[in-house]
């Protein structure tokens, strides 16, 4: 593990917001809830406040390791070994469907002739550019970039009260199908995105112990207040009904905005926090691979996963419909095992480790 | 090291050797004393010493005052620094080599016979420019003095400023050819000692033959010689340098040059200027606040102006898009070719008003005005609105004169890129960009700093500007040192 290299408790906030805002900027994934999907975003960001304090747990449990180096010391080096590959190829993962999921924004809602791998390639061409400068440059530049955002989407928020767009009718009737939707739903929204926080124990071993749960703790509250907004906002605006039936309901929210039709600027600006995720999911998978190889630099191996993701990103899907089938239906059980099985098993035996060491 | 030789006639000699054809070197022998027992010879170049200095502080006590005192003293050396000689510097040199590089630096050395020893009297004084206001950093409120080509005034502006024992001046000799004389400049106590000694270091490691100004210097001692962004700072003003130096940074003077270098320099630097800390802060917050604005618009107007025409034409009011339409209707090219005509048009201009003499701007003033913007217009090469963006862009270039030309490639990258991908482009280069900015260092100090890594009390003195009375500490991100400013204990 680098030494010199150290990021600031305010800097792992933003970067845990940009990464869980990622996606969720830009859809709205819980539609199995309709117009109880606001219970689910906060159910949601409770068992997403226990999924990161389990995985900070697992880092404090073993200090100055990563995801990597747990894996092996815990699981043994064949077996350990297996499963850091596999967490790479989650990580590798996670990039392409974010990298898919804005290319595919960018060509539905603006650029519609454009080829969408052109898209994909610029984007992970400048989040390929950021990962080589390592974590430092990231932590600094989500430091800029994700306060921007947030003022953007609290700015949008605002907006729309100004212009009465908003419709409390759309929230009701209240829990009409009973609790199941809404426990589905905001399990999916607990796997994706706030699940996908393991990868952030590739990142908890560069930050001093004290105040790491405060902050990532933090970060999660901030992400989720954010994203209940955002399905507040979408919701009172277009009602359960509109948002069932189209892609992308943000960039239909702010077309809303009467006299001024900025949606391209305010698109390029949510695009923002998927770029950071992009950026931190590739460094996850170029570090674990360095760690897995003992090579002290994960550059060499920036551009080969980049190069992998963008050809993933095409390659996994047909269309958009597929892309938002699949997120809903295979994606939750798929990261069962990556999010919460291998997870619990590494906290469980760190913590009898340490307990047979204090008794 | 070659020793002085103790004989006249060999010193003579070797003198000669080392000064044929330097036809501007004056050797003068005298004697000390009513009998001609003690010769003495004085060298010094012409032009470079202040002949009054030489006549009355080391001839007249020399061949005319020693006839009143007694001269059986034992050694001549302390006779002549004690007793005689009335120059306010003297300094005994052993070495030939020295005495030669202090003849050449404008010092007059004295040689007595039959001693390894020669004295060497400071008599500096050659023409040389007057103070004045210097053009680059003009202010309406401030001191209006700048710094001058010759190194020791330099040096007495900055310390007329900050009367402080702990303000260091530290010597160094650059150059193998030209012996330039530069000084690391720091105030001991808050500069932070790795930054001087980076300095130190970077300065000693220069190889080179000729340091003629100190962007030959700049350039060995960036932190990132490829970036676009300049990580050196330069002022030509002593204020800015007392400021500098206040906050901790360190200035290296360099001889020959009015441009003083501050390090480490950050990039909220090119938004600073001496006269926010003059004037009352509203005003000065304000200013700040329209150069930020203007950075953004010099480098993305035409790219945004470009987005918009090529792209989202629907994010354009309806009737501004009509007018928009109109003027460009029956002009040929696209957006983009328009674009980076007016932009390469408007360089030409300006590297032609810089280097031309005075009396022909006017010339290219009226060429510029009137054929290449009403005409332009006129014969349908470009649009109306074209010719505002890119007089508002050129404007707007003029407020962060540090940046320089920095600013032309981002504005010629951003075209380009939003020409290609329109908003997306845009926002894809300025975060390419913003990147790499993160990515910088200044001598160890994060380029971006204080808004990342984010230093709350540094923001105070950022985009607006806290009353004097509210900033009481000195940049963190640069020293964290003495860092309070109004605590007058320590």
């Amino acid at each position: 593990m680098p030494e010199y290299i150290r990021i600031s408790y305010i800097q792992l906030t933003l970067l845990l917001t940009g990464f869980l805002l990622g996606s969720s900027a830009i859809m709205n994934q819980s539609d199995t809830a309709r117009q109880d999907s606001w219970l689910a975003a906060i159910l949601a960001v409770i068992a997403g406040v226990a999924v990161i304090s389990m995985n900070v747990w697992i880092s404090l449990l073993n200090p100055g390791k990563s995801l990597i180096g747990i894996l092996k010391d815990k699981f043994g080096n064949v077996f350990g070994t297996v499963t850091a590959v596999l967490y790479i190829w989650y990580f590798i993962h996670i990039a392409a469907l974010v990298t898919r999921e804005l290319a595919e924004f960018m060509v539905t809602t603006t650029y519609a002739e454009t080829p969408i791998i052109f898209v994909a390639i610029c984007m992970v061409l400048v989040t390929a550019y950021l990962v080589r400068h390592g974590l430092e440059v990231i932590a600094r530049t989500s430091e800029i970039l994700i306060p921007l955002l947030i003022v953007s989407v609290i700015i949008i928020f605002l907006v729309m009260i100004n212009l009465h767009e908003y419709n409390i009718e759309n929230l009701l009737p209240f829990n009409e199908r009973g609790l199941k939707p809404i426990l589905h739903s905001s399990f999916i929204m607990t796997t994706f995105p706030y699940g996908e926080s393991i990868l952030f124990t590739m990142i908890f071993p560069y930050l001093y112990h004290r105040k790491l749960l405060k902050a990532s703790i933090l970060g999660v509250l901030i992400s989720g207040l954010l994203i209940l907004g955002i399905t507040l906002r979408d919701l009172m605006v277009l009602g359960p009904d509109l948002i069932s039936r189209v892609i992308f309901p943000p960039h239909i929210t702010t077309g809303l905005i009467p006299n001024l039709d900025i949606t391209p600027l305010v698109e390029v600006n949510l695009i923002i926090a998927g770029g950071i995720k992009i950026a931190i999911c590739i460094f996850a998978a170029a570090l674990g691979i360095a760690q897995l190889l003992g090579e002290h630099d994960h550059k060499p191996f920036v551009v080969p996963i980049s190069v992998l993701t963008v050809v993933l990103s095409i390659w996994i899907f047909d269309d958009i419909l597929a892309f938002f089938y699949w997120i809903n239906t295979v994606w939750p059980y798929y990261s069962i095992p990556f999010q919460f099985v291998i997870p619990v098993l590494l906290l469980l035996m760190s913590w009898l480790k340490t307990k047979q060491r204090t008794v | 090291m070659q020793n002085i030789p103790q004989s006249l006639e060999q010193a003579k000699l070797e003198l000669k050797r080392v000064f044929a054809d330097c036809d501007d070197f004056c050797l003068r022998e005298i004697s000390l004393g009513t009998d001609d027992e003690i010769n003495i010879m004085i060298g010094f170049m012409e032009g470079l010493v202040n002949k009054q200095m030489v006549n009355a502080d080391i001839l007249k006590p020399i061949m005319i005052e020693s006839h009143k005192i007694d001269l059986k003293y034992n050694n001549i050396i302390n006779l002549l620094q004690k007793e005689l000689l009335t120059a306010n510097q003297l300094t005994a040199v052993n070495s030939f080599t020295d005495a030669v590089v202090s003849i050449l630096s404008g010092d007059t050395v004295i040689f007595i016979s039959g001693y390894h020893t020669a004295l060497k009297v400071d008599t500096k004084g050659w023409e040389g420019r007057p103070v004045e206001e210097p053009d680059t950093e003009s202010v309406v409120r401030g001191p209006r003095e700048g710094f001058i080509e010759t190194l020791q005034t330099n040096l007495a502006m900055i310390r007329r400023k900050v009367k402080n024992p702990n303000l260091k001046f530290e010597r160094m000799k650059l150059g193998a050819q030209t012996n330039t004389d530069v000084y690391v400049c720091y105030i001991k106590g808050i500069a932070h000692e790795g930054i001087v000694d980076t300095v130190r270091k970077r300065l000693e490691e220069i190889k080179i033959d000729a340091i003629l100004e100190s962007g030959y210097i700049e350039e060995f001692i960036e932190d990132a010689p490829f970036s676009l962004f300049p990580t050196v700072g330069s002022t030509e003003k002593p204020d800015v340098a007392a400021a500098k130096l206040l906050e901790g940074r360190v200035v290296i003077l360099c001889d020959g040059t009015p441009f003083a270098l501050t390090v480490p320099f950050l990039f909220i630097e090119s938004l600073q200027a001496s006269e926010d800390y003059y004037s009352r802060f509203y005003f000065a917050s304000l200013v700040r606040i329209i150069r930020t604005v203007a950075l953004v618009i010099t480098t993305t107007l035409p790219a945004a102006y470009v987005a918009l025409i090529s792209f989202h034409q629907d994010v354009i009011p309806f009737k501004l898009l009509l007018n928009i339409a109109a003027s460009r209707e029956g002009i040929p090219f696209s957006a983009f070719t328009e674009a980076l005509f007016m932009g390469i048009t408007f360089e030409f201009l300006r590297e032609a008003g810089v280097r031309m003499p005075r009396p022909i701007g006017q010339a290219v003033s009226i060429v510029g005005a009137l054929v290449l913007g009403e005409s332009a217009v006129s014969a349908g090469l470009v649009s109306n609105i074209m010719v505002i963006v890119t007089a508002l862009t050129a404007i707007c270039s003029f407020m962060s004169p540090s940046l320089g030309v920095t600013t032309v490639f981002l504005r010629l990258i951003n075209l380009a890129a939003s020409n290609i991908m329109g908003f997306l482009g845009l926002t894809l280069s300025l975060t390419a960009f913003l990147i790499h900015l993160c990515s910088l260092r200044s001598f160890g100090v994060p380029y971006t700093a204080p808004f990342t890594p984010l230093a709350g009390a540094d923001l105070k003195d950022t985009v607006i500007r806290y009353p004097m009375w509210a900033m009481f500490t000195r940049p963190r991100s640069i020293t964290r040192k003495n860092v309070d400013r109004m605590n007058f204990n320590q």
